[in-house]
């Protein structure tokens, strides 16, 4: 019972993180660790795609990337036959090349 | 100069979010993109003394920040705080920059500026066969700031990170950029002080005070480290009986005991760490225990999941839990011991780097950090058992880590085998109540003390003047060497003065 509650106190409903194993983090260029793009999933994902531009990380790419999705956003997707997902996409920049 | 970029007034929050406060100037750095790694070095130290001369000229004040890793506001200033952690350049010296009678091969040396990270600096040094000598519990800190503040594994007979370091380039303003080592074992020469345009300073005080100074002795721009062949880590995480456990954590006589390790077992580790539930004291402790091995010709890394390397910071899980039901913290720990605890591995073997790896989960966790000489760690596990009788549950574990003593005037771990004993909880007011109490339990029990730099604690200046005696005045006396007055203020904040760390006296001529 306890976890029952436990889970549903701290969950997310999912979060996925891909992560570089030989990524190291660091903050981006304006001071932010990590970056947040909140995107509107539709058409079943067909219209997710979504393009950053590599300038806030120095060029260096992403050490890690996190996609969260809450208890609203599940709810919407439910209500909505999967047509429609709010998610919060985080990024981390990779430290700068030497 | 474009390097250097003000953005203003920003919230700033370190990685355990105990810290959230507003500074009036983040600033940002970064290297030059083209030019030979050198060259780049050298441009940025000029960025830096030209920043900090005018920040002098306006009589503000100004802190360096790394990984943000610390839970003190240590890293932590309201007018200015310059981010580092793009300052990653990193170099192995050649054998015509050191002094051959001190050091026989340049390759074990790795030049790092301020801003690279140790996991950056292990990748680096993993690729050429190389290791550090030590590595805290992760490896997200960046070099400057894990010395800084005294980082520190459980390195039984080595030590911290700090104590592999055999130089520090330091710049204070304009016409004050300093290689500060140590007289007694002057490992560099002139021809690499002359490389960086630093002034080569060799001072055992000097340098004691300095490798360990909370950001008060000037902007570390560079470190160099004493590094060795890299080497395996033999892991074996089991419970030990309680017999055992007892007679390890005051003497670490490892040959007097009968460890579940197999071979190794008699043998004295490189690594041995005790995870204890407050409670249910009783029951067997879980131990890790890491023996070193020579290094493969060939690596191959253990597979990248959670259960293969080291507890993923699953305090942070707990924190969750018990903020949203609060009063639950007994049950919970008890509950969730096996995952609070790691996993059981038997003579699993990896690197240090993958054996200390990435920590994945952070928030607003608690930890606080004692050291306290070796003899009296189970009568400080007694006292704080019965602080917990007295006080009411916590919501934390406690752990015990050893590490030798430190040639740092301020590191913590200033007895000859520290105990350092660890609270790790949930960031609450319960918490706070319960570390505040512990420095009159431990003046009752005569156990000596002193508190991690890095995290929570509940010093101020007549504590630290208690905890560390005349070393605390000689430590502050030695700014006079490489500083003046406002200098010192200007590397202050209001935290460090708090603890009189921000303190200047005017005892020595300056190094000019």
């Amino acid at each position: 019972m306890l976890l029952i509650i436990c889970t549903l106190c701290t969950s997310g409903c999912y979060v996925v993180h891909l992560k570089n194993a030989d990524g190291v983090i660091v903050n981006s260029s304006d001071g932010n660790q990590p970056e947040k793009i909140k995107k509107h999933i539709l058409w079943w994902g067909k219209l997710s795609e979504i393009s950053v531009s590599t300038d806030k990380c120095v060029n260096s790419g992403f050490a890690k990337i996190t996609v969260k999705s809450n208890f609203f956003g599940s709810m919407v997707n439910v209500l909505t036959l999967g047509f429609y997902r709010p998610v919060t996409i985080e990024y981390y920049c990779n430290e700068p090349c030497n | 100069m474009d390097r250097i970029k003000h953005t203003g007034p920003k919230l700033w929050t370190n990685l355990h979010e105990s810290v959230i406060s507003m500074t009036s100037d983040l600033i940002t750095s970064g290297n030059a993109r083209v030019g030979t790694i050198l060259e780049k070095y050298n441009e940025t130290a000029e960025d830096i003394a030209q920043l900090l001369s005018e920040t002098l000229h306006s009589q503000k004040k100004i802190r360096a920040c790394g990984g943000k890793w610390s839970i003190t506001p240590v890293a932590f200033e309201k007018t200015a705080i310059i981010e580092t952690d793009h300052l990653n350049l990193r170099w192995t010296p050649t054998s015509s920059e050191t002094n051959p009678m001190i050091i026989q091969d340049p390759k074990n040396l790795l030049f790092a500026q301020c801003g690279a990270k140790i996991k950056s600096l292990s990748i680096y040094l993993r690729d050429r066969k190389k290791s550090l000598k030590a590595s805290g519990a992760s490896n997200g800190q960046t070099i400057a700031g894990a010395i800084s503040c005294g980082t520190h594994g459980s390195a039984i007979d080595f030590g911290s990170i700090h104590d592999s370091v055999v130089g520090l380039n330091i710049i204070v303003n304009k016409n004050k950029n300093y290689y500060i080592q140590r007289a007694s074992r002057p490992v560099m020469n002139e021809t690499f002080t002359a490389s960086i345009n630093a002034i080569l300073i060799n001072d055992d005080e000097l340098f004691n005070a300095a490798v360990v100074s909370m950001g008060c002795f000037g902007f570390i721009h560079g470190v160099m480290l004493e590094t060795e062949d890299w080497f395996m880590l033999k892991n074996y995480t089991k419970n030990i009986t309680l017999q055992d456990a007892e007679l390890l954590m005051n003497t670490l006589q490892f040959d007097a005991v009968n460890l579940p390790t197999g071979p190794e077992s008699g043998q004295r580790p490189y690594h041995f760490k005790l995870l204890i539930n407050p409670f249910n004291p009783a029951k067997n402790p879980k131990a890790e225990i890491l023996y070193k091995k020579p290094g493969p010709d060939k690596y191959i890394r253990p597979p990248l999941n959670d259960g293969s390397t080291y507890p993923k910071d699953a305090l942070g899980f707990i924190a969750k839990i018990t903020q949203n039901l609060p009063g639950t913290d007994k049950l919970t720990i008890n509950l969730l011991e096996s995952s609070i605890f790691p996993k059981d591995i038997d003579g699993a073997e990896a690197l240090l780097y993958d054996t200390f790896s990435d920590t994945s989960l952070h928030g607003k966790t608690f930890a606080c950090a004692i050291g306290i000489p070796l003899d009296k760690s189970r009568q400080m596990l007694s006292a704080l058992l019965k602080l917990i009788d007295d006080h009411g549950s916590i919501p934390a574990i406690f752990a015990l880590r050893f590490i030798k003593k430190s040639k740092a005037l301020m590191a913590f771990s200033r007895f000859e085998h520290t105990c350092v004993f660890e609270i790790d909880g949930v960031r609450n007011q319960k918490m706070t109540d319960y570390i505040n109490r512990i420095p009159a339990i431990l003046r009752q029990n005569n156990i000596p003390f002193t508190f991690h730099w890095g995290k929570d604690n509940p010093a101020d200046l007549t504590m630290i003047a208690e905890m560390y005696g005349t070393d605390f005045p000689l430590w502050v006396s030695q700014k006079s060497k490489i500083m003046n007055s406002p200098e010192a203020a200007m590397f202050s904040s209001e935290y460090t003065d708090h603890l009189g760390l921000g303190n200047w006296t005017p005892e020595y001529e300056e190094y000019v």
